[in-house]
């Protein structure tokens, strides 16, 4: 069977596979508190219900059609997502939003990628039709609900879907103002899901999950389709569920034997500061777990030592540790591991970095490896002004080109071009995708050491500060112009978000200081879910800008 | 479930974790001011859960304080809870 799957080109290939040979294999398990709670699907079970869905979608016309996906955690989002690759329907994954502010940035997407449908879950709809209503924009929206209610018994053949063929949207990058939507095609996904076999070490009938989001890179290709494409065991809970209570992961893992387990760097950083002593751990068991994946935002070799002393009492080994690289826009994983080969740090002279050179030091910035730079990929450092090849010891923009590699941003050919079909100065033969981030490669080994646009990375999230900013202009004592700044500061080893908000003149002497804080901290809120460390409202004319009226981000934190 | 939970207790217990997770603040707590307006921030938000649950030893919903923003709300909601588990209980 190994044999045949590897020349497996679609992955429903493999899961149609599956059903056949092992249909009373555990597919997938969803367990949101404690084991009583449990969910589970066999591969049978998941496919029949994949299968029914797809009949659906079908008998309805979406063939290559694009359909939104907003469900909460659960087993639903699995069949309806596979439902969409095997009938050859393009699902775009969206979290589900709180509240109307945030829906409006759904919307902003759904219209952007031209979804004909929503698919979600009855509950989920009623709450999302009345947010719907709140939202006063004047625009008609034209897509159609499909919930657990819409059945079909209609049987029918499903059309031919092509390895080429964009499979899903998924929306990670991009302000709010311009959503950039990655175009991943079917072979994209069971070459990176080869990738993460070969880097992560994985055997067929490999147990793996964790807390992460489904609609988001890292949850949905790492956690969920991984397992299920070597015949495994996907085992998962919502986010919100271990935020609420953090060892509810690590029993996941010690319960159903993970072996594989990915989080941002602040998922390890919540279990060090809220689990507990008082906590009943006698049971727990993590000498299962041999791939402790971080990823998505800087690894922090302190949160990583901290983490490890707190936990290798209960059997997590500190070779587990498993930094990696990846995004989006190439499916998902470009470097990392091999395995156990825990966390390694360079100490680089912090001067020379700055100015893009890599000397090592004994006393300096340390720079956590990234892992091994997957044979899926071709990765270039590149000047990203000159686009030549970067020299050895020099910091250049990462470049990556190989079959992971997405096919470019929906309905966005400018972007598209920029980003995806980039060319070295020296060799037009060969595109690449610019990823924005910089680092450099040691003996196969790739470090990160920062973006040369200005992101913040948040709790995983990447969050633009202009997004943030105009949100706080939108305030309606706010100054406006560019009289508003979000940025990072540094408090000892964390950093801190923080703003500087100028007010009106007007209202600075009419309206009480606190209460404009408070209003401006509740308006970000409800549209991002941050909050700052630090907020100042102050009077115009504050923020330090340079000559050409540019926001100073740097001189702000000092201010602060 | 613990019948008598002690109401000002877990309001003192919210309001001391909220002053201590933001920067700045005098120590008073405004029972009808929302959490997101004092700023705080959503991982925040979830904790206030757990913190509830600690109490009443009962299972809530990690999100019951976006739903329920100030500690006014959030008791209120609770007594709501109590007196139906009561009655499931009494059933």
């Amino acid at each position: 069977m190994q044999k045949q799957l590897t020349n497996t080109t679609l992955f429903m290939d493999a899961i149609r596979k599956y059903a056949e040979v092992q249909p009373d294999h555990l597919a997938c398990v969803f367990q949101p508190r404690a084991i009583d709670t449990a969910q589970q699907l066999s591969y049978q079970q998941l496919y029949q219900q994949i299968e029914a869905r797809s009949q659906l979608m079908v008998s309805l016309g979406y063939h290559n059609k694009v359909v939104a996906l907003l469900y909460p955690s659960g087993l639903d989002f699995v069949i309806n997502f596979l439902a969409c690759l095997n009938s050859g329907v393009i699902a775009v994954p969206l979290n589900v939003t709180r509240n109307a502010k945030q829906l409006e940035r759904t919307i902003d997407i759904i219209e952007n990628a031209n979804v004909c449908a929503i698919l979600t879950t009855e509950d989920t709809k009623i709450q999302l039709c009345d947010q719907l209503q709140e939202i006063v924009d004047g625009r008609k929206h034209n897509f159609a609900w499909l919930t657990e209610q819409n059945e079909t018994t209609l049987s029918q053949s499903l059309s031919v879907v092509k390895a080429s063929d964009i499979a899903f949207i998924q929306y990670t990058s991009g302000s709010t103002s311009s959503p950039k939507g990655v175009m991943v095609s079917h072979s994209n996904i069971v070459d990176n899901m080869k990738a993460i076999e070969l880097s992560c070490g994985l055997q067929k009938g490999v147990v793996l999950g964790g807390w992460l989001p489904q609609f988001h890179d890292m949850g949905l290709i790492g956690h969920m389709l991984s397992p299920l494409y070597l015949g495994g065991t996907y085992i998962f809970m919502p986010p919100m569920n271990f935020i609420q209570r953090p060892s509810r992961w690590l029993q996941l893992i010690s319960h159903y034997r993970i072996f594989c387990s990915a989080a941002p760097n602040f998922g390890y950083e919540h279990c060090v500061k809220l689990i507990s002593d008082r906590e009943d751990l006698t049971d727990l068991d993590l000498s299962c777990w041999k791939v402790a994946l971080n990823g998505s935002e800087p690894v922090s070799a302190k949160t990583m030592a901290a983490f490890a002393q707190k936990f290798s009492p209960y059997g997590f080994n500190v070779q587990s540790f498993f930094p990696s690289y990846g995004m989006a826009e190439t499916t998902l994983l470009v470097s990392g591991g091999p395995l156990q080969s825990g966390i390694s740090v360079l100490n680089l002279d912090k001067d020379s970095l700055s100015k893009g050179l890599v000397t090592q030091a004994q006393v300096g910035v340390d720079i956590v490896c990234c892992g091994e730079i997957s044979p899926h990929f071709t990765l270039k450092i590149v000047d990203p002004d000159t686009l030549q090849e970067c020299s050895k010891n020099q910091v250049g923009e990462i470049w990556l080109n190989g079959d992971s590699v997405a096919q470019g941003y929906l309905n966005n050919p400018v972007r598209t071009k920029t980003d995806f079909q980039a060319m070295l100065a020296s060799d037009n033969a060969k595109q690449y995708l610019r990823t924005g981030d910089l680092g450099f490669v040691v003996n196969n080994q790739l470090y990160v050491t920062g973006r040369i646009k200005e992101v913040l990375i948040i709790r995983g999230r990447n969050l633009y500060p202009y997004d943030i900013e105009r949100t706080c202009n939108s305030y309606p004592y706010a100054n406006g112009g560019n009289g508003t700044s979000v940025f990072t500061y540094q408090c000892g080893t964390e950093t801190k978000l923080g703003a500087i908000v100028e007010i009106n003149k007007r209202f600075l002497a009419t309206i009480d200081e606190q209460v404009m804080t408070q209003d401006i901290n509740a308006l970000v809120f409800a549209q991002h879910e941050i909050s700052f460390d630090k907020l100042l409202v102050t009077r115009p004319g504050t923020i330090p800008k340079t000559t050409s009226g540019k926001v100073k981000r740097a001189a702000c934190a000092t201010l602060i | 479930m613990n019948k008598s939970f002690c109401k000002n207790t877990l309001i003192n217990d919210i309001s001391d974790y909220i002053v201590m997770r933001i920067e700045g603040n005098n120590g008073e707590i405004q029972r009808d001011i929302s959490f997101s307006r004092l700023g705080l921030d959503s991982a925040g938000h979830v904790q206030i859960s757990a913190i509830i649950e600690d109490h009443m030893q009962i299972d809530v919903s990690p999100t019951v304080a976006f739903d329920h923003p100030t500690i006014n709300s959030l008791i209120k909601y609770i007594d709501e809870l109590t007196i139906a588990h009561i009655e499931e209980a009494e059933l």
